[in-house]
């Protein structure tokens, strides 16, 4: 049996059993960036988008993707490296700690950015709940969220 | 995980994928929306999952005074959701938030919520207080009302071969408010220590409708119907308010959990059922009781 | 008293806060964490824990489960080497006691270690230990530290090989006791006593990375560990002592880690993973699930302190007592320090000719404990501050002002320092640095003490939801004195750029960014031209290991004086081009510069010395070891608001001012105390490990263990207050601890001012808080 998904904009088939849950396809085909935390859907750190929606990964099924748009961090530099607003604040802001959450941070901040280019502190903090973080306190994250908000109004408004 | 399984069924129609889940030929098939972090019990012993994600199970809808949920729409979309924004003054929106991370709403439906029975969340606590209908298809299809899920007497399940479609209610209308209360140990927890859901319609100084139901740290979200009653064409005080709470602890079986002990739900039932009618009167009247 | 902060040097590299220099890892997602590799024909190992919490092991039969397919070895106690060791990574000779074997023929906990299956995949392992067949003789078995002590409990270390146990047949692990000047005599002398009893609770350090450890056999067949450890080089020696063999048949390296906090400062899956890997000759992985990494990882340590302090009307103390007792849980590792470390950084903080610290630390068959940010001190500043606010109400003082009166100085020093070290006597540690009061005032004003309380004294005494305020001062230490160690290699390369090889730990903390600054103050370069390689114990000298706020201190130091020693075989070289004296000579901006305005760019200098002339590698390395542990001070006041009908507790606002010497990186130092803060508040009010009657944890998942995510921490300020330490590299003092310790008594002091009810036993969940008014009432 095999998955058909387009992931960080590569359509890709990979060999898939029906009881594949999405991280395990994702993990096995290398994209490391998504990580194991508790395997119960109940912190995030597995966090992917699906078809621009973060979810946990570890309780998709993974043939439930067939056909759809499948983002993890791999995918949100430009293909020359270049840094996404995101990651480049998170870098400026100090929001990485141990890196393990920074992945599922930034995509939930990229859900939320997609939506709402204007977000209010509030705002992020309900976008990153999903999210555990022992190491941060969210201070920074929360921060950094708010900055790259900024950054990406301010490019827009340039470009218009 | 989930050693039976064999197939995975994208099913493209309601029809199509009843069918597949009525087959009888020592298959187990087994409804899922996308994951299956409340319904994983379930699929152990099932031998094909039948995806009905894309059967058109997905809308949020109000009509006119017609609520009406589809079993595979997800939590997020009833949090964004701008009619049941506008309507009594967003309970269903901050119900279903307050399974507060955005992540877990995004692949939570309410059809998962009712084959899995996971009856703590708040969301249902508040569908119950407006008489929720529920549709279920399977041989036949039957209209429950989502009651019928939680009482000990008529206690309707759905089975494997069944899926909850539709989810509607009649919103009140008139001078209307609605409150939800609860205490957490955290924000963030999806399991309330006790959640409290008053919806109120007023008719001048008397309460015409009154609906309370208490959920979270009980088996299941339950009515408290003796206490509607008290209120109901009664002309609506904070005495009365007060009275009428205080009777609330009696009317509840709580569990003791790793959240709280039974106690301590009797303890604060009364509290937050007298905040959640003064907030649906405020709400209602625009001013405070 | 305000430190004046004038610095014998000017910031380059050190005080700014540049990117992560392993940052663009994390954020891209290309950082190699310990699962992040595919070894080829991997085996998968799982382990099978007990289903009881106290028991003997009569028989284990694992014919079926080897008959599994798949199935490659079974390990169980019959067929690996019995060694009495500790887990924890400590310093050898560990002050731990001798009582864990690899597999033992008793369980003392439930999950304790019972079998260890290895095969082809991770779901036929967990088949297998469902095939094997296990016949226990069930113990009586004891939860309660108070009733595990007393005569005629179950005896948890009855096994004749273990060592170091102090009681054993009253389940005492560690004990220590000593005494300063004459308490009974203090507390008759003083005006009045205050004596009370705090507890606190189990909890799990929750790195989101569980405890994961990948072993194999390199193309020589020595044994690699690739793990998530905060202590590679006492990993390897403990690894060694279980498996017999010398040192030097294994390599630990540590890759990026999600997350320690102490829990990683144990060798838990190590010895299984070399064995495995030894008889197999395949590579294999052990990784935890998360409930495993809740029962059968470690724990914070439940902790009974009971203080008694003798009071004088001026407001100064004539004695101070503590009494501790802890748990120590299955296994004693970490007991006896974790036990004195409750008095050594808080017995000494405040001044006081008679004090006296008891405690024991014991055994229960409940998940063991172990290291775990704050390391004792936690438990002891929830007791101590609170001792404070009630003794400066019954004086009738603002609570700042009787802190400030007795707190320790700059120029002072302290006996207990000597007397009461790490599980023994300690050392002298004169204070040098200390900016306590400027973070007292800065943290002040930056809440609103002065208003607040005044607001809040003139409440409605009925109004449902109150608010207070309150605060909490703290003291840590910055390493372990005299035993900590840390080396440091570095060298240069053609273009002028370093490689910096340490031993260093750096687990998320960012240490190899902080150590990278110090090293590019000494040698006037930036950060990106430092790269970093740490903790692999073949390839990088010596380091003790992440803990005890040992590494920016300790590891710094050694990275400065290696630094240093670069810096001079530079200078020497430029000396030999320039032809002009060393002595006029300085490292600036990637140059040598002299006084006579000549100048050599380093290129020139580091080219000349691998291949024009007099050639040899330009290099340094050094060790450090420091005989003082200078402490880090800290402030940290809370604002909550009390819903009293239902006791729910929100903070709504907190304040934090740290004095770690000279921030080297400002933005890492604070990220260490805004997470360490919102730990220490996630302790305070919502986290604990709930056992039933069979000593069983109820709450082993994120979805019933509750812990603060975003919606539910507070607005957090940091407040960086800078002094110069003198034994510290550019003035540094370590930080990574200390905040953790501010929320648990600065949350109860304002939970007492809000509403009169001194939380004695965390966390405050809301029906605690309810309880305590009730009973007020």
């Amino acid at each position: 049996m095999s998955l058909h998904v387009t992931v960080n904009n590569e359509s890709k088939d990979f060999p898939c059993q029906p009881t594949d849950t999405l991280l395990d396809i994702l993990r096995r085909e290398g994209y490391s960036g998504v990580k194991v935390g508790c395997s119960n859907g109940d912190c995030g750190i597995c966090a992917v988008l699906l078809n621009g929606r973060t979810v946990n990964s570890c309780v998709v099924l993974a043939k439930h993707c067939e056909n759809k748009t499948i983002g993890t961090i791999e995918g949100l530099s430009a293909k020359d490296g270049t840094l996404h607003p995101l990651q480049k604040a998170f870098l400026d802001e100090g929001g990485a700690q141990c890196g393990f959450c920074t992945p599922g941070l930034i995509l939930s901040a990229k859900e939320l950015l997609d939506e709402n280019p204007t977000p209010t502190d509030a705002d992020v903090r309900e976008a990153l709940s999903g999210v555990i973080c022992r190491c941060t306190g969210y201070v920074k994250p929360i921060a950094a969220v708010l900055t790259a908000a900024a950054e990406m109004r301010n490019a827009a408004g340039a470009k218009s | 995980m989930f050693a039976n399984v064999q197939e995975y069924y994208h099913a493209t129609s309601l029809r199509d994928a009843l069918k597949k889940l009525m087959k009888n030929d020592g298959q187990v098939p087994v409804p899922v929306t996308g994951a299956f972090h409340l319904i994983s019990s379930k699929l152990r012993a099932a031998t094909c999952l039948v995806d009905i994600s894309a059967v058109d199970l997905n809308y949020v809808k109000v009509e006119g005074k017609k609520l009406a949920i589809g079993g595979a729409a997800t939590f997020q979309q009833i949090v964004a959701s701008k009619e049941l924004t506008e309507a009594l003054n967003g309970l269903l929106p901050k119900a279903a938030q307050a399974y507060s991370t955005r992540i877990q709403r995004n692949m939570t439906t309410l059809q998962d919520v009712l084959f899995g029975y996971a009856t703590f969340f708040d969301l249902l606590t508040a569908l119950l207080a407006l008489d929720t209908q529920v549709t279920v298809q399977g041989k036949q299809k039957r209209v429950v009302p989502l009651a019928s899920f939680f009482s000990k007497e008529n206690r309707a399940i759905l089975s494997n071969s069944e899926i909850a479609v539709d989810f509607s209610a009649k919103l009140p209308s008139g001078d209307v408010g609605a409150s939800l209360q609860r205490v957490a140990l955290t924000d963030g927890d999806a399991v309330a220590i006790l959640n409290v859901v008053a919806v109120l319609k007023m008719t001048g100084k008397k309460c015409s409708e009154a609906r309370i139901a208490v959920g979270g740290g009980l088996p299941a979200p339950v009515r408290l119907t003796a206490l509607e009653q008290e209120l109901t064409d009664k002309p609506l005080d904070a005495a009365l308010v007060e009275s009428v709470s205080a009777k609330a602890a009696d009317l509840i079986q709580p569990v003791s959990d790793v959240r709280g002990s039974a106690q301590y739900r009797k303890q604060i039932c009364g509290v937050l059922v007298r905040r959640a009618l003064a907030e649906a009167y405020q709400f209602a009247k625009g001013r405070s009781l | 008293m305000k430190e004046a902060s004038v610095l014998p040097f000017e910031k380059e590299s050190v005080g700014t806060s540049p990117w992560r220099v392993d940052g663009i890892g994390l954020v891209t997602g290309s950082a190699k964490f310990t699962d992040d590799i595919f070894l080829k024909n991997m085996l998968h190992a799982k382990i099978l824990g007990s289903p009881h919490a106290h028991a003997r092991i009569l028989e284990i039969d694992t014919e079926e489960a080897e008959k599994l397919p798949g199935v490659v070895i079974i390990l169980t106690y019959k067929n690996v080497p019995r060694v009495p060791h500790t887990t924890a990574g400590q310093g050898y000779p560990e002050p731990s006691p001798y009582d864990a074997f690899m597999f033992d023929t008793k369980v003392r906990f439930v999950g304790d270690r019972v079998a260890c299956v290895a095969a082809d995949t991770a779901e036929i392992a967990e088949q297998a230990l469902k095939l094997i067949n296990v016949k226990y003789e069930v113990l009586p078995a004891v939860f309660d530290v108070r009733e595990a002590v007393k005569e005629g409990a179950p005896v948890i270390h009855d096994e004749p090989d273990a060592d170091g146990i102090h009681d054993r047949k009253h389940n005492i692990a560690a004990h220590y006791d000593v005494e300063i000047g004459k308490v009974d005599q203090g507390l008759k002398e003083a005006d009045f006593v205050v004596e009370e009893e705090f507890e606190t609770q189990y909890a799990q350090h929750c790195p989101l990375e569980p405890h994961i450890c990948i072993g194999y056999l390199d193309e020589n067949h020595r044994i690699v560990l690739r793990t998530a450890t905060q202590v590679p080089w006492h990993c390897r020696r403990i690894v060694a002592q279980c498996l017999q063999i010398p040192v030097n048949q294994i390599r630990v390296i540590k890759p990026r880690i999600g997350g320690g906090f102490g829990a990683k400062q144990e060798i838990i899956l190590e010895d299984l993973c070399a064995l495995i890997t030894v008889r197999t000759r395949r590579p294999v992985k052990i990784e935890m699930t998360r409930r495993e990494e809740f029962i059968a990882s470690r724990t914070r340590d439940p902790s009974i302190v009971k203080m008694t302090i003798g009071v004088k009307k001026d407001g100064t103390f004539t004695a101070m007592d503590q009494r501790v007792t802890s748990w120590t849980g299955g296994y004693g590792t970490h007991s006896l320090t974790l036990l004195t470390n409750v008095g050594s950084k808080t017995l000494p903080f405040y001044r006081c000719k008679n004090v006296r610290f008891w405690g024991d630390s014991v055994y229960t068959n409940t998940p063991v404990t172990g290291a775990y940010r704050g390391y004792g001190a936690t438990q002891g500043a929830f007791a101590i501050e609170q001792m404070m606010d009630i003794i400066a109400e019954k004086l009738n003082i603002d609570p700042i002002e009787l802190r400030k009166k007795n707190h320790i100085q700059k120029g002072e020093t302290n006996p207990v320092f000597s007397a009461l070290g790490e599980g023994k006597e300690g050392h002298e540690n004169p204070i040098e640095s200390c900016g306590l009061d400027e973070c007292i005032d800065r943290a002040a004003a930056a809440i609103g003490w002065k208003e607040k309380h005044r607001m809040y004294a003139k409440r409605d005494p009925n109004a449902r939801v109150k608010r207070g305020i309150g605060l909490a001062c703290l003291m840590q230490g910055s390493g372990i004195a005299g035993i900590d160690m840390a080396s440091a290699r570095i060298k240069m390369n053609e273009d002028g750029s370093f490689n910096l090889l340490m031993g260093a730990t750096d687990l998320g903390t960012g240490s190899d960014t902080v150590l990278a600054q110090i090293a590019g103050q000494v040698l006037g370069v930036t950060v990106d031209k430092i790269q970093t390689y740490s903790s692999d114990t073949d390839m990088t000298p010596f380091d003790k290991g992440a803990y005890a706020s040992s590494t920016t201190y300790v590891s710094g130091g050694a990275v400065k004086k290696a630094a240093e020693a670069c810096r001079d075989k530079i200078l020497k070289v430029a000396a030999e081009m320039l032809k002009e004296d060393v002595a006029n000579l300085r490292c600036e901006k990637a140059k040598v510069i002299s006084k006579s305005g000549k100048e050599v760019p380093y290129t020139n200098i580091i080219n000349r010395s691998l291949y024009g002339q007099n050639q040899f590698q330009i290099e340094g390395e050094a060790s450090h070891i420091s005989y003082v542990s200078p402490p880090p001070f800290a402030a940290h006041f809370a604002e909550v608001e009390v819903d009293t009908e239902t006791g729910k507790v929100r903070v709504l606002d907190y304040v934090c001012a740290v004095d770690c010497g000279v921030a080297i990186n400002p933005k890492l130092a604070e990220g260490q105390m805004e997470g360490a803060a919102l730990n220490g508040l996630s302790y305070a009010l919502c986290e604990e490990m709930v056992f039933d009657e069979r000593g069983r944890m109820l709450n082993p998942s994120f979805f019933d263990y509750r812990l603060f995510t975003t919606v539910d921490a507070p607005k957090i300020r940091t407040i960086l207050v800078e002094t110069y330490e003198p034994t510290g590299p550019f003035g540094a003092k370590s930080i990574a601890e200390i905040g953790i310790n501010g929320p648990l008594p600065a949350v109860a002091n304002a939970i007492y001012d809000a509403c009169g009810v001194r939380m004695l036993k965390a966390p405050f969940t809301p029906e605690r808080v309810l309880n305590a008014l009730m009973a007020k009432k």
